[in-house]
C-alpha cells in the first residue's frame, strides 16, 4: 500500500499515537474473534434508533511551571495546573453542553510537601489553586501526568454517576479501565488507535469498512488486577464513522469502541449496533475540527466550551504573577 | 440595592461588556434575559454607581435587537444543532441608544449592571416628557403609551412647524397632518388659545379632507380607546368650514363630487384681484422669474392696484374710466396697454429706453392669457352672487380650500393668494406675547417650494418658515421627497416626520436625523405609523395615530335621519360650530 497521510493536524499528534491511556494495554490477556459470529465480515445494522447519547469529556491546561524550596533547601517543582470536565448530551434538535454536571478544578500540584493554597482574585470571581502534593513525582513532567490523570480520574467519575441513567447511551473518551461501577449502557471510544488486537488479516477488514458498518464483536480476556467490572474481560469492535479516500489513509476514519463483558453477547450487539448508526452522525468534519473526522462535533464543542470555562490564560498567567509579586513585596 | 433587581418585574438583562459589544456612554448593549424580551422601540434605563457613590441614570431606546447562535462557527452548524450534534445556544443582544444621562455624567453603563424596562416617570425622564412644560400629543408607541412633543417647540414659543416626508398614498402624510390638527384643537394642550387657533387646509387629492366635520361609522370601540388614551375625544372635528371653487357658469356652484352641502363656492372680485395684487400668482412657474419678465408683471400689477383704488366703489374696476365687467375683459384692457404697436399714449410696459422688449411682452402675454383660461373662472365681476358669501373666510376652526379639481395653475393661484392673505391678516394684528397658531397644512411642496428656481408661492412659504413663527403662523408643509424641497423650509421645522420613505430617499442628507436602523424601517412602515423627530430627544421615534374618528370618504359619513340632518354630534364637539356660512 502506498503512503498516505492521516487525517489529524501534526501539532494534535496522531490518531494512531500510542496514548498514556493506552500504555498498559500490553497486559492484555487472549482474544477471541468469534463470540458474535463465525465468519469475520462487516455488519449492517437494521435500524436507525433516535439520537440520545451523552458524551464525557474533559480539556486540562498548565497554566504555569514553578520552583520552589522544600525544608532542606533543595529546589521543588511545582505545577499550576486547571482542568474541566463535563458531558454533552444530544437529543433530536436538542445538543446541549450539561452545565450541572460541569466542573473547573484548579490545583497547585508540586513534588514538595507542606505547599499553601493559593487564591487569585479577578473582580467578584476567585480561583483557588488547591495545592496537591503529588507522591513519587519527580519532574515537571510527572506533574504534567499527574494533572492529565486528575482530569482522566474526574472524566471517569463523572461517566460512573451519569450512566446509571440506563435510558441514555454514555460515551467515555478513551478504554473504560477508569470507571469502577458504570452501568450497562455505557461505550469506551479510542481515538488514538494502537493496539490493534486481532490478527493482520483480519485488521485488512478494517479499511474496507463503509460508514455505518461495523466489525462483528470480539472479546478481549482480563488478565492480571483490572476494574470489578472488567473482571471477566471486554467487548470490543471497530466501526467506520468518516467515507475517507485521497491522500488520507482509509484507517484515519475507523475508531475501536469497547464495552464490559458484563452486559452479555446480546447487551454487546445492541450497543455495537448503535454506536455504528450513531457514531457517523456524529463525526466532525476536516473543516471545523483539525482532528476530524474522530473527534466528534459534540465533543469538540464541548472542549470548547469547558476551555472558555477555564478562564482566559493570559489573564490567569498575569493573576499569578502580581498575586506572587505581592507575596514577595510582603 | 439590597433585592436582587433581577426579580423585578421590569427586569430585561444585564449590560454586555464583550469587546464586540462594549458599554460606551452614547450606546449600549444588553444581553436579554431568556425569559424576558426586549424589541425595538423600548425604553430602558440602568443604573451606574460612581466610586464616590453617585448613582448615575442612563436611559435610552433599543434600535437593534439580535439573536444568534453561541457556539456555532460555520454557516452549516445550525443544522447540526438542529439534529442534536452540536449543542448551540441562543442569545440574544439588544442594542440601546442613549437619550439621556441624569446627572450629566457620561460614563459608559457597567457590564454586569441590570437593565430595567423604564415605565412611567423613568420613560418620561428617558424621553425628556418631564422637561416639557407644555405637551401635545404626538401618537401612541406601540405598546400602547403616548408620545408627546414639546408645544413650545410646535407655537413658535421656542420653534415651529411640522415637516412630513413620505411616499404618496402609503406615507399617510395628510392623515397625519389632521391628526395632528385634530390633538391640538380638540383636546386640552392648546389651553385657552385653543379658541382662536385656526388651520388652514388645502385638500389637493381626493375629497379625504371633506367631511372633517362628519363622524366616521368605521370608529371601532378599539379606536375609541386609542383616543381616549390619548386623552382626546373621539369625534369630528368640532368646527370645519368648507370652500370649493364655482364651476364656470354664472351660478357660484361649488366645483366638488362627493359633496355639495356645507360647501362654499368660493372666487374673488375684479376689484381684489387688482387692488390687492394677485397678478403675479398667475405666473408662478419657477421659471417665470427672469428680471425682465418680472418687470413687466410689477409693473402691470402696480397699474392695475392704482386703477382699482381710483375706482368707484364695487366689485367692478375701471381702467381709464372704462368698466371692466369680467376677467375676459380685464385680459383685452391688460393687451391694449401693453400691446407695442398700439397707438394709445398709455404704455404700461414703460416707453421709449425703458420699455420693455417686445420679446419679453410677447412672453408675458402668452403666459397671462395661458394661466387665465384656468383661473379667470375664480375672477368675477359684479354680475356674479353676493362676493361676500363666496369669500373664505376662517369663521371656522379649520378650513378646507378643496382644489382637487383645479388645474395646476389655478391650484398655485389660489394657494399663493390665501398663504399671501394669511401673513397678511397675522401682520396687521396687534403683537402678543404668544398668540394663538393659525396652522396651514400644504401638501406637494416640492411643487411650491422646489429646491431651485424661485416664485411667488415659494417666496410665500419661505416667508411662513421664516418669519411666521412669530406671528403664529405655523406651517405644516409635507412633500414625498425632502431632498426636492426648498432647504431653508425643510431647516426651519422643528419637528420632522416621516412615513413610508422610498428606501433610496431614504439615504439622502435630509434624513441625516434619522439612524441607520430608522432609515431602514422607514422603508417599510405601514400607514399609520411615522417616525417623529423633534428637538429634545436626540433619537427619532416611532408611533403610531389612531384611524380617522372622522369620516374621510363619503362612504365612511354616519348616516342621516330621516329629514336628511346628519345624525346629531355630540354637543361636546359642536363647540366652536358658529353656523353654516352658506346661509
Amino acid at each position: 500500500m502506498p503512503v498516505r497521510l492521516l487525517p489529524w493536524s501534526p501539532e494534535y499528534g496522531t490518531a494512531m499515537r500510542m496514548d498514556a491511556a493506552e500504555a498498559d494495554e500490553a497486559d492484555r490477556g487472549d482474544v477471541d474473534l468469534r463470540v458474535e459470529r463465525d465468519i469475520w465480515a462487516p455488519i449492517t445494522p437494521g435500524t436507525t434508533p433516535p439520537l440520545r447519547v451523552r458524551i464525557v469529556d474533559g480539556v486540562r491546561r498548565a497554566e504555569a511551571h514553578a520552583l520552589d524550596d522544600d525544608l532542606d533547601g533543595l529546589p521543588t517543582f511545582g505545577l499550576f495546573a486547571s482542568y474541566a470536565v463535563g458531558v454533552v448530551a444530544c437529543e433530536p434538535a436538542a445538543a446541549r453542553v450539561v452545565d450541572e454536571a460541569t466542573e473547573v478544578v484548579r490545583q497547585y500540584l508540586h513534588t514538595g510537601v507542606g505547599a499553601a493554597d493559593r487564591i487569585l482574585r479577578a473582580g467578584s470571581a476567585r480561583l483557588d489553586f488547591r495545592a496537591r502534593a503529588v507522591p513519587r513525582a519527580k519532574s515537571a513532567d510527572d506533574l504534567v501526568d499527574a494533572m492529565n490523570r486528575s482530569m482522566l480520574d474526574a472524566e471517569a467519575h463523572l461517566a460512573e454517576s451519569l450512566s446509571e441513567d440506563e435510558s441514555w447511551l454514555t460515551l467515555v473518551d478513551g478504554p473504560l479501565r477508569g470507571l469502577r461501577h458504570p452501568g450497562r449502557r455505557v461505550v469506551g471510544y479510542i481515538k488514538r488507535v494502537q493496539e490493534w488486537y486481532v490478527p493482520a488479516r483480519e485488521v485488512a477488514l478494517l479499511p474496507t469498512l463503509l460508514p455505518g458498518e461495523r466489525t462483528p464483536l470480539f472479546s478481549i480476556e482480563a488478565k492480571g488486577a483490572g476494574a470489578d467490572h472488567l473482571r471477566d474481560g471486554r467487548y470490543s469492535w471497530y466501526v467506520r464513522i468518516a467515507h475517507i479516500e485521497g491522500p488520507i489513509h482509509p484507517l484515519g476514519g475507523v475508531l475501536r469502541l469497547e464495552c464490559s463483558q458484563a452486559v452479555g453477547v446480546e447487551g454487546a450487539r445492541e450497543l455495537a449496533d448503535l454506536t455504528a448508526t450513531l457514531l457517523p452522525r456524529l463525526a466532525s468534519s476536516p473543516v471545523r475540527d483539525p482532528r476530524a473526522p474522530q473527534n466528534l462535533t459534540p465533543t469538540g464543542a464541548l472542549e470548547a466550551r469547558l476551555t472558555h470555562l477555564l478562564g482566559d490564560r493570559r489573564l490567569i498567567y498575569r493573576l499569578l504573577l502580581t498575586d506572587l509579586a505581592r507575596g514577595l513585596a510582603e | 440595592m439590597t433585592l436582587d433587581p433581577t426579580a423585578d418585574a421590569a427586569y430585561r438583562g444585564l449590560v454586555l461588556g464583550t469587546e464586540a459589544e462594549a458599554s460606551t456612554p452614547l450606546g449600549f448593549s444588553v444581553w436579554v434575559d431568556p425569559t424576558r424580551f426586549l424589541q425595538l422601540d423600548d425604553v430602558v434605563t440602568v443604573i451606574t454607581t460612581l466610586p464616590d457613590g453617585t448613582e448615575v441614570e442612563t436611559s435610552g431606546i433599543v434600535d437593534d435587537v439580535r439573536t444568534r447562535q453561541e457556539g456555532v462557527a460555520l454557516t452549516s452548524d445550525v443544522s447540526l444543532a438542529r439534529d442534536g450534534v452540536l449543542p448551540a445556544q441562543q442569545a440574544t443582544s439588544a442594542h440601546i441608544s442613549v437619550t439621556r444621562v441624569e446627572p450629566e455624567v457620561y460614563v459608559p453603563p457597567m457590564p454586569g449592571q441590570p437593565v430595567l424596562l423604564a415605565q412611567g416617570a423613568a420613560r418620561d425622564r428617558a424621553l425628556f416628557f418631564d422637561r416639557m412644560a407644555e405637551q401635545f400629543p404626538l401618537g401612541l408607541a406601540r405598546d400602547g403609551s403616548t408620545i408627546v412633543g414639546n408645544l413650545e417647540f410646535l407655537d413658535g414659543a421656542k420653534g415651529a412647524h411640522v415637516n412630513i416626508s413620505g411616499i404618496s398614498g402609503v406615507a399617510t402624510k395628510t392623515s397625519y397632518a389632521t391628526f395632528l390638527l385634530y390633538a391640538l384643537f380638540e383636546g386640552r394642550s392648546l389651553g385657552a388659545r385653543r379658541a382662536n387657533a385656526k388651520a388652514l387646509i388645502f385638500n389637493v387629492k381626493g375629497e379625504d379632507l371633506l367631511f372633517l366635520d362628519r363622524p366616521n361609522v368605521m370608529l371601532t370601540d378599539e379606536i375609541r380607546e386609542r383616543y381616549a388614551s390619548l386623552g382626546l375625544p373621539a369625534g369630528p372635528f368640532g368646527s370645519a368650514g368648507f370652500f370649493a371653487p364655482v364651476r364656470r357658469g354664472d351660478l357660484p356652484i361649488p366645483d366638488t363630487g362627493a359633496r355639495q352641502e356645507g360647501v362654499t363656492g368660493f372666487f374673488w372680485t375684479l376689484r381684489e384681484f387688482c387692488e390687492e395684487g394677485f397678478l403675479p400668482f398667475l405666473f408662478t412657474e419657477a421659471d417665470a422669474e427672469t428680471s425682465q419678465m418680472s418687470y413687466v408683471i410689477d409693473a402691470v400689477a402696480a397699474r392695475l392696484a392704482a386703477a382699482a383704488k381710483a375706482s368707484p366703489a364695487g366689485p367692478n374696476v375701471f381702467i381709464d374710466d372704462v368698466e371692466v365687467e369680467d376677467f375676459d375683459q380685464l385680459l383685452d384692457a391688460i393687451d391694449t396697454h401693453l400691446d407695442p404697436d398700439s397707438d394709445l399714449a398709455f404704455k404700461w410696459a414703460g416707453s421709449g429706453n425703458s420699455a420693455a422688449a417686445i420679446g419679453t411682452i410677447r412672453a408675458f402675454m402668452r403666459r397671462l392669457h395661458g394661466s387665465a383660461r384656468h383661473v379667470g373662472t375664480l375672477i368675477r365681476g359684479a354680475g356674479a352672487a353676493s362676493p361676500e358669501k363666496h369669500r373664505i373666510g376662517f369663521q371656522h376652526q379649520v378650513t378646507v380650500v378643496d382644489l382637487h379639481r383645479l388645474h395646476d395653475r389655478a391650484q398655485r393661484f389660489v394657494v399663493g393668494v390665501l398663504l399671501r392673505r394669511v401673513m397678511e391678516e397675522r401682520e396687521s394684528r396687534p403683537g402678543t406675547d404668544r398668540p394663538a397658531p393659525f396652522f396651514v397644512v400644504v401638501d406637494e411642496l416640492n411643487k411650491y417650494a422646489p429646491r431651485t428656481g424661485r416664485s411667488p408661492i415659494k417666496d410665500a412659504l419661505l416667508d411662513i418658515a421664516e418669519r411666521g413663527r412669530s406671528l403664529g403662523v405655523i406651517l405644516i408643509g409635507a412633500q414625498q421627497t425632502a431632498s426636492e424641497v426648498e432647504p431653508r423650509i425643510v431647516a426651519n421645522a422643528a419637528f420632522r416626520v416621516v412615513g413610508r420613505l422610498d428606501p433610496a430617499e431614504a439615504q439622502r442628507n435630509e434624513y441625516r436625523y434619522l439612524t441607520p436602523t430608522t432609515q431602514k424601517r422607514a422603508a417599510l412602515l405601514k400607514p399609520g405609523s411615522m417616525i417623529v423627530a423633534q428637538p429634545e430627544i436626540p433619537v427619532p421615534l416611532l408611533l403610531e395615530f389612531p384611524w380617522p374618528a372622522w369620516a374621510t370618504r363619503a362612504s365612511e359619513v354616519a348616516p342621516t335621519d330621516e329629514a336628511g340632518e346628519p345624525a346629531p354630534v355630540p354637543r361636546l364637539l359642536r363647540r366652536f360650530d358658529v353656523g353654516d356660512p352658506e346661509d
